[in-house]
């Protein structure tokens, strides 16, 4: 019995001893991602869906992060450390995708995560770049709530969202149809679809009270089938319909709509799409394709977006959709922030924090235009609407829109501090 | 315009689309006892290889008649690939055990199948146009309607009838019958049960791969579009009764009219009609409609 409990002690003592240890192990402060000295590469993980009903979407946005990593490299790294990528795909669950976040940081050793286009991904994961003090920098996420819901020290959006598409949706849609009586929506059920839905309704509502909403339609998240809902908006004609839907089922929609007339009796209002999609579409459509960066900037006056056009192309014979110019946009806004940092510091390499600091509040250049990084890491920039003509470029091959307005950027974005639908309530109503 | 007559005509365009795929779901659930969730993926296979067969061999443009005879031949080209393959090799080890044993295997087999549609054709989007374009649109009760789904609504009712002489009319469908009815004492008869099992197979994957042909040209063809079909296919076929096609048939109509009556008052509920319904017709009559109480055997 005595040498029962002798054992039973030692064994005690050994997992107490063993508590102990990692409770001092863990105790210890991580060091931030990046470390002060001066990295032989800096690995950059790019996550975008490889597959599934998101990867044609984000092609162009993997395509883009290969040709400028390529190009920064070439140009000898930035300040002289040469980039690494990682591709992983975005596909899976929310809860895989943060514990893939949680392998990119702690066992690949990432320095930076951009990429995430699902809006639960990107919410999910901005709490987890906070805790493991990770720069994470989302390059398509669209959901507005982003940096409205919570405050993140670690996590960027270096493109427009949702409210700035919507808001100036509804302006366009004012100024090409001023006599506007009746709008209808039709959009996937998801928080993208019924946001949008929402920020656009209330925008028009606000500065036209009198217009009437005939139609709520809400699909199926990449929906196909659009028969009941084609033929319900052709029965009550609505002057304007609204709809954010991208993938395949914008494309279905396109088909099927384009063949029942859909786009005659209405003015259809897309905030997004590719420029396949673009090219499908008849004669007269709104479109956005969020921000269509192939005319705006113009390549004609822009060099930079000429040389990004002409150099896609060339790479992969093809011009690239609008998630190629927003993974521009965040790569090339990392380059910014840590050439800053750099440079504040003195020449000597930043830690991640010194590179935070130096992205708030910054504006870089890109093949879009100037993009500025806000103090809630929100970047803001002008929109742009225009209409399909059925024209194509002569010169770059992409389809032309014409009768296009630029939103300035305090026109359409809420301002710090805000709540969107609060921002949007407090205009003053027209008559 | 007759909102009556405009849901009418809405609900026969889903109910036929969806037909072409319960049917076959249903078939091999009566026949060999599985619920086939590969079925969603047997769908996209069918769409891939008409889009492919039609961009392929003709470049995307071919005269209006030649692209249904593409469509048409995609479906028993694959369902004869994938068929005899799929249950000879992996269901047919199952049928003895637990159901959930089936639901495991399909859902394993799809998302392999899913796979390998990528590792074939790529991510990027396939299309289909002309016989979509081809027949442009039709007036009716006032607003207008793309002529092709009509087609969809032929063949439904071709395979429907199809089905029914097959089971009704031919020694084979006998001898189906005897199967679904009892499996051993069909053994027992000298009836080649492991034959029979791998003819229905085919012919549901030839179903399923037949729906997704003649889906393609109406929508993008990428991946991911197997899920689309696969979640409104079991709900139909529970309603209708596991096994039944006439159920199939009563249950895509009846959730084509409900979805379209939604979406035209109350489109809010638009995507919860069907569940409701599941949910009202399971909890009244949970075999569903025309589906066989099935006794316990001890």
């Amino acid at each position: 019995m005595k040498t029962e409990m002798r054992w039973h002690r030692f064994y005690g003592a050994l997992a107490l001893l063993t508590l102990v240890v990692f409770a001092v192990v863990l105790s210890v402060p991580r060091d931030a991602a990046m470390a002060a000295a001066k990295p032989e590469r800096l690995k950059i993980a790019i996550v975008q869906f490889l597959s599934g009903a998101g990867a044609p979407h984000d092609a162009s946005a993997v395509n883009t992060a290969k040709l400028l990593a390529e190009k920064i490299n070439a140009d000898g790294g930035i300040d002289g450390v040469k980039l690494k990528l990682l591709i992983v795909d975005e596909a899976g669950s929310t809860a895989d995708k943060v514990t893939e976040f949680r392998r990119l940081v702690q066992d690949e050793k990432v320095d930076a995560v951009i990429g995430y286009t699902s809006s639960s991904h990107c919410l999910a994961v901005a709490p987890v770049a906070d805790e493991l003090k990770t720069l994470t920098i989302s390059a398509i996420c669209a959901n507005y709530r982003l940096f409205e819901q919570g405050k993140y020290k670690y996590m960027f959006r270096t493109s427009a969202h949702a409210v700035s598409e919507n808001v100036s949706a509804a302006l366009y849609v004012l100024q090409m149809k001023p006599d506007l009586k009746t709008i209808a929506g039709l959009n996937y059920d998801y928080a993208y679809g019924r946001d949008s839905w929402e920020i656009f309704k209330r925008t028009i509502l606000k500065l036209k009270p009198d217009v009437k909403v005939v139609g709520e339609l809400w699909v199926k998240f990449l929906a196909g089938n659009y028969s009941a809902e084609i033929s319900k908006l052709l029965s009550v004609k609505p002057d304007v319909i609204h709809s954010v839907n991208w993938g395949a089922g914008l494309t279905a929609l396109i088909k099927q709509g384009k063949t029942r007339g859909l786009f005659d009796k209405s003015l259809v209002v897309f905030t997004t799409g590719l420029l396949s999609q673009a090219k499908a579409l008849p004669k007269g459509v709104a479109f956005s394709g969020r921000g269509y960066h192939l005319q705006f900037s113009d390549p004609r006056k822009n060099p930079g977006n000429r040389a990004f056009l002409e150099a896609y192309k060339a790479k992969f014979g093809k011009m690239p959709d609008y998630t190629g110019t927003y993974m521009a946009q965040a790569i090339l806004g990392l380059k910014a922030a840590v050439e800053r940092a750099v440079r504040i510091k003195g020449g000597a390499w930043p830690t991640t924090e010194e590179i935070i600091a130096a992205f708030e509040s910054s504006g870089y250049d890109t093949p879009r235009g100037p993009v500025f990084i806000r103090a809630d890491h929100q970047a803001i920039t002008d929109s742009m609407w225009g209409l399909t003509s059925g024209k194509i470029d002569p010169v770059f091959g992409y389809p032309v829109l014409e009768k296009m307005r630029v939103f300035p950027a305090v026109q359409v974005n809420t301002p710090l501090g805000m709540k969107t639908l609060d921002w949007i309530d407090s205009w003053p109503s027209r008559k | 315009m007759d909102t009556a007559t405009i849901i009418a005509v809405d609900g026969l365009v889903y109910a036929s689309w969806l037909f072409i795929v319960s049917a076959g779901l249903t078939f091999i659930f009566g026949v060999l006892r599985i619920l086939n969730i590969a079925h969603g993926s047997i769908y996209a296979l069918g769409a891939y290889m008409g889009a492919y067969l039609g961009n392929a061999f003709l470049g995307g443009r071919y005269p209006g008649a030649l692209s249904y005879v593409i469509l048409l031949v995609s479906a028993p080209l694959v369902g004869v690939l994938v068929g005899p393959v799929l249950e000879r090799i992996f269901l047919r080890h199952i049928y003895d055990k637990d159901e959930v044993v089936g639901l495991l295997t399909t859902f394993a087999l799809f998302l392999i199948l899913e796979d390998g549609i990528k590792l074939v054709w790529g991510i990027d989007p396939y299309f289909i146009d002309t016989p979509f374009s081809l027949l442009g649109n039709i007036p009716i009760a006032g607003i207008s309607y793309a002529v092709y789904p009509f087609v969809q609504t032929g063949i439904a009712i071709v395979i429907g009838t199809g089905l029914w002489l097959l089971i009704n009319r031919t020694r084979f469908g006998r001898q189906v019958t005897s199967v679904i009815a009892d499996r051993e004492i069909s053994v027992a008869m000298g009836i080649n049960v492991a034959r029979i099992n791998t003819v229905a197979f085919t012919i549901g994957a030839f179903l399923a791969a037949l729906g997704g042909a003649f889906a393609a040209p109406m929508i993008s063809v990428e991946p991911g579009m197997g899920i689309e079909v696969i979640v409104p296919a079991f709900a139909v076929v529970a309603i209708g009764g596991l096994g039944s096609i006439g159920g199939a048939a009563l249950g895509c109509i009846l959730v084509g009219v409900l979805r379209a009556a939604a979406v035209h008052f109350f489109p809010e509920l638009e995507m919860l009609v069907i569940y409701v319904l599941m949910f009202v017709v399971l909890v009244f009559r949970p075999q569903g409609f025309f589906g066989a109480v099935r006794l316990r055997r001890i």
